[in-house]
């Protein structure tokens, strides 16, 4: 059985596809989502940079954390909605499969930095050395991707 | 310090590059229609894809002698408004297509008014129609 198939149509596929409110709704939602991810994520990084640096980075670290991986959740559940109306043409589209490889991506160093002693010691210790700020560095450009291969799925073909 | 100088604006200006190549690639479908020819023309074959529904509503046509043409229709409200609907359609009919063509030959992209199958007209953007 084609799962892609199963998912085009599945009773919220269906629903979506149809004109009204349901789509342009959910995709504000992702798109809120999607903020709400990016958002802290560039603000911490941007502190490891030396950004607002008068700031303790014990203080901001945690809710910049917690928010932008509830957040994460809610942008995961949206996109696949969203990707549910026409599977069988988004995984042939080359800005949805970066898109994704992104976030995947994004993700994995997240969920390693949250693990790693020297990221810890610069959001905890505010010793922030030259590993942490290659790391922000890295963490930013991969998000500002995710979000432009975002806005490109519309836009290739 | 004169590199964490530098270092921060790093993602403003990855932003910012992004926005330049954004606007840089120019044929931003979908929508308004200053990415499209202003002469309207027609455009023939055979359909070999109909997707209704969101997010835009779309044809692939198969042309004689032009290759294989993407059609955008109108947005799902409007295309539901002109009778193209689930069901009057299906792969393999012939359209004859009405719109605008992307100023990008190379996307073989049009942009479509109205669409008639089978000698009935679906007329996705009746007061853009020139008769």
């Amino acid at each position: 059985m084609d799962l892609l198939q199963v998912l085009h149509d599945s009773w919220f596929a269906v629903r979506l596809r149809q004109p009204g409110i349901a789509y342009p709704l959910l995709n504000a939602a992702h798109i809120l989502s999607l903020a709400l991810v990016v958002g802290p994520i560039a603000i911490l990084d941007l502190r490891l940079l030396g950004v607002f640096r008068t700031r303790a980075i014990g203080q901001l670290a945690p809710p910049l954390i917690r928010t932008a991986s509830v957040a994460a959740f809610f942008a995961i559940a949206t996109g696949f909605l969203l990707f549910s109306v026409r599977p069988a043409h988004y995984v042939q589209n080359p800005a949805f499969l970066l898109k994704i490889s992104l976030v995947a991506l994004g993700i994995a160093v997240a969920l390693a930095l949250g693990r790693a002693r020297f990221w810890r010691a610069a959001i905890l210790g505010n010793e922030i050395g030259a590993g942490a700020r290659l790391c922000a560095i890295l963490s930013l450009a991969i998000w500002v991707g995710a979000v432009l291969c975002g806005r490109w799925i519309a836009f290739v073909r | 310090m004169f590199l964490l100088s530098h270092l921060k604006i790093i993602g403003p200006a990855a932003a910012a590059l992004g926005v330049a190549t954004l606007l840089a690639t120019g044929a931003l479908a979908h929508h308004g229609w200053d990415w499209a020819e202003e002469a309207q023309t027609e455009l023939s074959g055979t359909i070999l894809e109909i997707y209704i529904g969101a997010p835009h509503p779309e044809l692939s046509i198969e042309t004689a002698d032009e290759g294989v043409w993407t059609i955008e229709l109108g947005n799902p409200r409007a295309t539901e408004r002109s009778g193209f609907v689930e069901g009057v359609a299906e792969p393999g009919d012939s359209v004859t297509v009405l719109g605008h063509r992307s100023l990008d030959a190379s996307e073989r992209l049009m942009k479509a008014v109205r669409i008639t199958i089978d000698g009935t007209n679906y007329d996705l953007y009746p007061d853009r129609i020139e008769e």
